[in-house]
């Protein structure tokens, strides 16, 4: 009875992990993070690149609207065509010019633009992964094609 | 001895983004008071155009202020400089510009006249001619002008959307 008992728990004791098991967990662990983020990021690169080409045009003619309406090319180019008199009424030049900034304009225009970098910035900084990780998916897709 | 060159340069960091961030605070309530105060002599000649309404251009006895109907909407209007179109001659320029809201334009005989490359007096002005004004706002919603420039071409209100 007790050699047959032995027998049973030597049976369904694990079998000893074969050298560096654990390692190849953890890389395989790693690598699915990895992947995660890389579609997070790749996410987050189009959504960022989509927007701010989507909104391109709009925040374009907003400021473009915005300048015309505000008459500020007009002081500009009268100060620099008389830049004599630009230095001696200074201050009445310098407050039409900042009264008559579009403001609105300005701000929309810029955060799209910083939108658009930021997205640029992105893809470049991280290039190789999100380069390597499209490939990947378009070998694939390609396969399974 | 490795600890302390790491604090120091752990300081060194802090110091650096507290100084960035104070350069920063300064830039910006540097900004906001030049916002602020440009608003507001933009608010107070806007004030003194509609208050000086029926002086200027003969509107109703009580004035616009009292139901605040003709008080311009949106933006407050440039007291410093004006674009547009000469509606009208007298003693001063009347000006239609931007949002057809019309300004009153005194012309003194400080007050440089511009076409093209030449000076010309204020009788050389005429109804129609389109402008561009530099000068400084009075007591009467009026600017009184240092610089008028004569546009050729079509008129600026005409160029707006």
């Amino acid at each position: 009875m007790q050699k047959e008992l032995k027998k049973t728990s030597v049976r369904s004791y694990p079998a000893e992990p074969s050298a560096g098991l654990f390692d190849r967990i953890i890389l395989a662990i790693k690598r699915e993070q990895e992947l995660y983020q890389t579609k997070r990021l790749l996410l987050i690169f189009f959504c960022l690149l989509i927007v701010s080409l989507g909104i391109a045009p709009f925040s374009w003619t907003v400021l473009v609207n915005q300048v015309k309406a505000s008459g500020i090319l007009y002081f500009v180019s009268v100060a620099i065509g008389n830049l004599d008199a630009f230095f001696l009424f200074w201050k009445d030049f310098s407050l039409a010019i900042l009264g008559s900034l579009p403001i609105i304009g300005i701000i929309f225009f810029t955060i799209n633009i910083a939108l658009m970098v930021f997205a640029i910035r992105l893809f470049l900084y991280k290039k190789h992964i999100l380069i390597d990780y499209l490939k990947n998916n378009f070998t694939n897709f390609n396969a399974l094609a | 001895m490795d600890e302390q060159q790491d604090k120091k340069i752990v300081n060194r960091d802090v110091l650096k983004w507290v100084i960035v961030g104070l350069a920063g605070f300064i830039i910006m309530c540097l900004v906001l008071g030049v916002g602020v105060w440009i608003g507001a002599e933009k608010a107070r000649f806007s004030y003194r155009w509609a208050e000086n309404y029926n002086k200027n251009f003969g509107g109703p006895r009580a004035g616009f202020m009292t139901g605040l109907r003709r008080f311009p909407t949106g933006d407050f209007i440039e007291g410093h400089g004006t674009f547009g179109e000469i509606i009208k001659i007298n003693s001063d320029l009347v000006v239609k510009g931007q949002g057809n809201v019309e300004k009153i334009i005194v012309v003194s005989l400080e007050t440089i006249i511009q076409k093209g490359r030449d000076t010309i007096k204020k009788e050389e002005l005429k109804v129609g001619d389109n402008i561009v004004v530099i000068g400084s706002p009075n007591e009467s919603g009026q600017i009184e002008a240092k610089l008028i420039r004569v546009l050729p071409g079509q008129p600026p209100s005409q160029l707006q959307p």
